[in-house]
């Protein structure tokens, strides 16, 4: 470079030829590309409450699987000599009025009540989708008498469902299921998902994309899977995330109020109801541990549901 | 010559609770091969939904189109199949007309893979890049998304997907308007090249008359869901004959201060009656200097005044 400018004489015309029009490279994207899911988890990243909220949920996840293999009690095993044994370094949570170790029992309730929140959301996502994704591209009429019996069905109050049903499939001594629990949640609890894809779909299926790939020529179906659902997914996760805790709070209060399992299997909620008789003789160790568990995973899935929100919603994006 | 596509009493009417809303109430008009009919009219007179009720993307009230010899409008859904090769849409708005979670890749292939118009992965890798090529992109934009280009870039984007199967009708809604002017020209000219290059035949939906009489060899202008007038482009804005086109044309700027400060605009009156169940009569009736009571009473034919140039109206002869 510097010799060309030193030499100034040296410079023929052949160097000052007019740029061509492909070397100019107007239509150049220099950003590197940003997809769509990625940006989501940058902007999620941002979100420190939200970050807790995951971190929390992941601890559980993994506590709940491992959890009752740190020590070497098992959620069963009953031990008289130490009952109502406030929390020291073998029992790390204390044992209960029967000798069991809470720790494990802590851990094993989470277990139960994590899978009852997740096959709950995910059996609500499925229905919902589908019956809303329907409804939503039927025509205006059957869209009507779908929405009305989503809400006659929604209309029902659960906790009457719930009862009716472990009343009618438990037998005897067995306690509720977890097939009767997570039918009962799911029998009216994937409304709000339904009426959620629903509006999704009557709104984009009027976006101009849409339009656009039905002047393509594409069928109904393939609008609704390649367009409408994927642009609606946002608003179905942030959904999903805030039904899991429902799910899992609803399984809490049915095991407070003696529906949940049977025991020796717990419930974190089945564990709080053991824990009630306890307040009275000095053992409120074995109702705060397990309402505090509750609370935690409660906390962790809606904060996270909240910076997904946030992190989902374009007009934030910075 | 023969048209290409002939369009004979075309309606689409909407139920909205209220009344019926005529969007379009009876086009007729033919369009032929390699031309570009321009449609022009204010907002909310109907052309959008003509263009769409034209493609059959909403399902006509009443009316026949032909192209090919066969009435589509009458045709099942697996022979509509067929023709939906050939009947390609533009869209106003390139940022609404993309879906956002789409690459590029996948939003210009769109059409290959609904019609299965590709032998194998390769084959569509290839066929996309060339659309890209076509309308001045590469493949580096293959993998982008919308959000990453700029309107005009956007609309090339739309027009590559409405090529990729090779159509010989393409229905243009206000392609430029979300444009800046800028670009406006850049994706005009883009048009004009691909339909000298393919042999396209354009209908050119706009309002911006100067756009419409640079690119279009016909034009028709629309009132409420009426033609009103229909002319080769030159005829159309050298000797208009309908008060609604007069009164169009006395609105576009003249880039001379001189004359555009001398000459007189016929303002319009009032404003454009509701298409929401219209009375009998001429559309323009309550907005037009000439009217007089058979405007009130009868609706005016369209037909044909001068050679080749139609008009609907009772006071030209």
């Amino acid at each position: 470079m510097d010799n060309n400018l030193s030499s100034i004489k040296d410079l023929s015309p052949d160097l000052f030829q007019p740029a061509l029009k492909e070397d100019r490279d107007s239509d150049r994207i220099r950003r590197p590309s940003i997809k769509y899911w990625p940006d989501v988890w940058r902007r999620l990243k941002q979100n420190r409450l939200a970050m807790v909220g995951l971190s929390i949920i992941i601890i559980m996840l993994f506590m709940s699987i491992f959890g009752p293999l740190f020590n070497k009690f098992s959620y069963y095993e009953q031990n008289y000599d130490l009952i109502n044994n406030h929390p020291d370094t073998v029992h790390w949570f204390g044992t209960d009025e029967l000798g069991r170790d809470l720790f494990t029992r802590v851990w094993f309730g989470a277990r139960y009540s994590l899978i009852i929140g997740v096959l709950a959301a995910t059996i609500d996502f499925i229905i919902g989708v589908i019956y809303g994704g329907l409804s939503g591209m039927a025509t205006r009429r059957i869209d009507n008498i779908m929405m009305r019996i989503a809400e006659v069905v929604y209309s029902i109050p659960y906790l009457l469902i719930v009862i009716l049903l472990s009343v009618a499939f438990s037998s005897e001594g067995a306690g509720t299921s977890m097939f009767v629990l997570i039918l009962a949640m799911t029998l009216t609890d994937w409304v709000p998902m339904a009426i959620l894809v629903r509006g999704q779909v009557l709104q984009l299926k009027e976006s101009e994309y849409s339009l656009a790939a039905e002047s393509l020529g594409a069928s109904k179906g393939w609008i609704l899977r390649k367009h409408i659902i994927p642009n609606t997914m946002g608003p179905i996760l942030v959904n999903i995330t805030l039904t899991i805790p429902r799910a899992i709070f609803a399984e809490a209060t049915l095991g407070f109020l003696g529906l949940g399992f049977q025991a020796p299997r717990s419930s974190l909620g089945s564990l709080a109801n053991d824990g009630l008789a306890g307040i009275a003789v000095g053992n409120a160790y074995q109702i705060i541990i397990p309402a505090l568990f509750i609370s935690l995973i409660m906390f962790a899935f809606n904060v996270l549901g909240d910076g997904l929100r946030d992190a989902l919603d374009p007009r934030l994006r910075k | 010559m023969e048209p290409l596509i002939s369009a004979r009493n075309i309606k689409k009417h909407f139920d909205v609770g209220e009344g019926i809303l005529k969007a379009v109430d009876g086009l007729s008009f033919d369009i032929y091969p390699g031309e570009t009919f321009g449609l022009v009219g204010e907002s909310g007179c109907g052309k959008s939904t003509a263009g769409r009720t034209i493609i059959r993307l909403y399902d006509p009230t009443d009316g026949e189109l032909f192209f090919n010899g066969k009435n589509v409008y009458d045709l099942s859904r697996r022979e509509m199949q067929e023709v939906r090769k050939d009947f390609q849409m533009i869209f106003q708005d390139p940022y609404a007309s993309l879906n956002p979670r789409m690459t590029v890749e996948e939003l210009v292939s769109e059409p290959l893979d609904i019609h299965h118009a590709y032998k194998n992965h390769k084959d569509r890798k290839d066929k996309v890049i060339e659309l890209l090529e076509l309308v001045g992109l590469n493949e580096e934009h293959a993998m982008r998304f919308p959000h990453e280009f700029s309107g005009g870039q956007r609309q090339r984007i739309g027009i590559a997907r409405a090529l990729a199967l090779n159509p010989k009708f393409i229905v243009a809604d206000e392609p430029i308007s979300a444009l800046d002017v800028s670009i406006q020209a850049q994706v005009v000219n883009l048009l004009k090249d691909l339909q000298d290059q393919f042999g396209l035949t354009y209908m050119f939906i706009a309002h911006d008359l100067s756009m419409v009489r640079y690119i279009s060899d016909r034009v028709g202008v629309m009132y409420l869901g009426h033609m009103m007038e229909l002319a080769p482009s030159e005829e159309l804005y050298e000797n208009p004959l309908h008060p609604y086109t007069k009164a169009l044309l006395s609105a576009i700027p003249i880039p001379d201060p001189e004359i555009q400060r001398s000459r007189k605009r016929i303002m319009l009156e009032g404003d454009v009656p509701s298409p929401i169940n219209p009375k009998p009569g001429c559309r323009f009736v309550d907005r037009c200097a000439q009217a007089t009571d058979i405007c009130r009473k009868e609706t005016p034919v369209f037909e044909e005044k001068r050679p080749n140039h139609f008009a609907a109206c009772h006071n030209v002869k």
